[in-house]
């Protein structure tokens, strides 16, 4: 019993990853759309798969996954600020450290660190973004797929 | 309303042998003294009355409840008759309430000699911030039998709807192309106000939040469902800001919204900000719960939507938002009604209510220490805030339009005096570099002009807007040291074009807003 308990609660939370992130497989999108009870449509592109998942008030999430199986992009919008921490994944502390910026600049934040691009603009009921790893970019997929 | 005189035109004949009419005299003489055979003479007109008086009374500028200095109508008799009222002069008309009659000598117990005049004085004691209009009626014998002057006042007249602001470093001394307005907060329909300044203006978002250290009133807190209601702002740049809905009327200008909802950040003994999955905090972002942090007393939304969050609210909990707090603890999303969110204050004034205008000048290369411009509120609803030829985009509904860029479309653009640079494009697209360490964010190199033209949701496409971009270090440099406001300001900001307040500069800036008609437009729109 306890051996079965375990396991029961590690798949738990083995699908408590919400949202995919950043370099996470292609399986953890369904956790996205289960956390967002949203809606999501499959879309075969040329050199990527591109899952996007709609949810009620206006949110959406674009997960775009490489042929190796892979979230290479993410892409949001939505009337309220998504969590990034869990979007970004272990790409998170890297943005984090690069977007400390000074109180001056008031706008949206743009970050080039490496290899991880994140950008986080708009306005109240207007919070879009997107974040890409270029390591992980297939071939040929140009980032201004990215939006 | 013209004066109505009686036609007094006479024909003159000659009529021989007659030499006085009632109304004058006519002399052979004029006729040539030749005598030749005239038709009979046609009988003189009666005698009649006749009323000359102003068509209207305008009163100027007088503040709310204040009674103006008196003004006097005066009616003169240029007819041929005395002139005899049926009633004493009288107001009628929507606003005749707060006009009123303080003398006259014009009255049924006074006749009018010809040539001579009487007389009626008027107060007016505006109960509304709006323009108000009334009649003063007389009754007599003359020909038609009555008579009007329009009578006309209020706020409106002053043209009251003109807020000075002011680009400047601010309460914390670092501010850069950030706009700051005062704005007066009173208890609930009382007199007991506080003007707090350095509030910054923003044009992407909507409701009156304030720093509760700078707010000595004790305003009423705002409920729902009988308990404690808190508010969460979250911005672009991961900043966030929480605290209580307080109740106030807001003041600016001649302008008053009343009974608004207001957020009030950092108030001590509210409940804690909410964290974790459906709470306000932003992972990793910056709590803007002081002055330092926020650069300012505060910040008014006067965005293109009438409500912070609008309809999704109103029917969806959304964390980040608006909270439940029981016994100010454990605060969890709740949704919310309309009118009990933060409210663009602009819609909610009796007039001008359609929008803003932001007018600032120009700066010159190197930006300014500071700038005087102002916040204007309505949109062609006087003298001061007409399009002129500002092209009108409306957006779509999240407040977006459509910038092009060397052939590349960006729909999610839009016009925010709450960023202060520039943000566009990247690197690659705009052949600028970005800043590193302190100054990341901006652009350092210059670069342009670009020219970018706009296209609103309704289609309609402007002349291009034209924009350079100076290196941030240079401009931040301290050759220009204490400078804080920049038209040349920029960043990356690829997927869409920000126009931040470096925008504002040297160009008048429109804001409408959603449901408001301006023409024959309806906002939301924005319009340059």
């Amino acid at each position: 019993m306890t051996i079965r308990w375990g396991i029961l609660l590690s798949l738990l939370f083995a699908a408590a990853p919400l949202w995919a992130a950043l370099g996470d497989p292609e399986q953890s999108v369904e956790a996205d759309r289960v956390r967002l009870a949203g809606q999501l449509k499959r879309t075969v592109m040329q050199g990527y798969t591109l899952h996007e998942i709609t949810a009620p008030g206006g949110r959406r999430v674009q997960e775009y996954v490489s042929p190796a199986g892979t979230v290479f992009a993410v892409a949001w919008e939505g009337p309220t600020m998504p969590d990034l921490s869990q979007l970004l994944g272990s790409y998170f502390s890297l943005f984090q450290t690069a977007s400390a910026s000074p109180h001056r600049r008031h706008g949206p934040l743009y970050v080039q660190s490496g290899a991880l691009v994140v950008t986080s603009g708009g306005h109240m009921r207007d919070f879009h973004g997107f974040a890409y790893v270029t390591d992980l970019m297939p071939a040929g997929v140009s980032k201004d797929a990215i939006r | 309303m013209s004066a109505r005189r009686r036609p007094q035109s006479r024909v003159m004949r000659c009529i021989p042998g007659v030499v006085a009419l009632a109304a004058g005299v006519f002399t052979l003489a004029a006729c040539g003294g030749s005598g030749q055979s005239a038709a009979p003479p046609p009988p003189p007109p009666p005698p009649a009355p006749v009323v000359s008086l102003p068509a209207s009374l305008p009163f100027g500028p007088i503040t709310e409840g204040v009674t103006s200095a008196p003004m006097t109508v005066t009616l003169t008799n240029t007819g041929t008759a005395s002139l005899t009222f049926s009633r004493n002069p009288s107001l009628s008309g929507a606003n005749a309430g707060d006009f009123a009659i303080t003398g006259a000598t014009c009255s049924t117990a006074n006749q009018v000699a010809v040539n001579a005049a009487c007389t009626v004085t008027l107060t007016f004691t505006p109960s509304t911030m709006s323009m108000e209009n009334a009649s003063l009626n007389y009754a007599d014998n003359a020909s038609p039998s009555t008579q009007i002057v329009a009578l006309s006042g209020g706020a409106a007249s002053a043209a009251n709807n003109v807020v000075p602001i002011s680009v400047n470093p601010g309460p914390a001394n670092e501010n850069v192309d950030v706009a700051l307005a005062s704005v007066t907060i009173c208890v609930p329909g009382t007199a007991n106000c506080q003007t707090i300044d350095n509030i910054a203006v923003d044009t992407g978002s909507s409701g009156l939040r304030i720093l509760a250290s700078q707010l000595t009133l004790a305003l009423p807190q705002a409920t729902v469902g009988g308990n404690p209601l808190g508010n969460c702002v979250q911005f672009v740049d991961m900043s966030y800001a929480w605290g209580p809905v307080q109740t106030g009327d807001i003041v600016m200008a001649g302008e008053k919204a009343s009974s608004q909802p207001i957020q009030v950040i950092g108030a001590n003994g509210f409940a804690a900000v909410p964290s974790g999955a459906n709470g306000c905090v932003v992972a990793g972002g910056t709590d803007l719960d002081s002055v330092l942090a926020f650069g300012s007393n505060g910040i008014i939304g006067v965005g293109p939507f009438r409500q912070d969050c609008g309809p999704a609210c109103v029917n969806q909990a959304f964390p980040g938002t608006y909270y439940s707090c029981p016994n100010n603890t454990n605060c969890t999303p709740t949704t919310i009604a309309l009118l009990s969110q933060l409210q663009n204050p602009v819609w909610m004034f009796p007039q001008d209510n359609n929008g803003v205008l932001i007018s600032l000048p120009s700066v010159a290369a190197g930006g300014a220490m500071s700038v005087s411009g102002s916040m204007i509120f309505g949109i062609g609803t006087q003298a001061n805030n007409v399009l002129g030829t500002a092209t009108v985009y409306t957006t779509d509904d999240i407040g977006n339009f459509t910038a092009t860029y060397k052939g590349i479309a960006y729909p999610q653009s839009f016009v925010d005096s709450g960023s202060n640079g520039l943000f566009f494009l990247d690197t690659a697209q705009s052949g600028l570099t970005d800043c590193n360490g302190q100054l990341a964010g901006f652009y350092c190199s210059s670069g342009g002009p670009f020219s970018v033209t706009n296209k609103g949701a309704n289609g309609v496409s402007g002349p291009a807007v034209m924009f350079s971009i100076v290196n941030a270090q240079t401009l931040f440099s301290n050759n220009n040291s204490g400078n804080s406001a920049f038209s040349n300001l920029g960043g990356s900001f690829p997927g869409a074009f920000d126009y931040g307040l470096a925008f504002f500069f040297g160009r008048n800036v429109f804001t409408g807003i959603e449901g408001q008609q301006t023409g024959n437009v309806t906002g939301p729109f924005f319009a340059f």
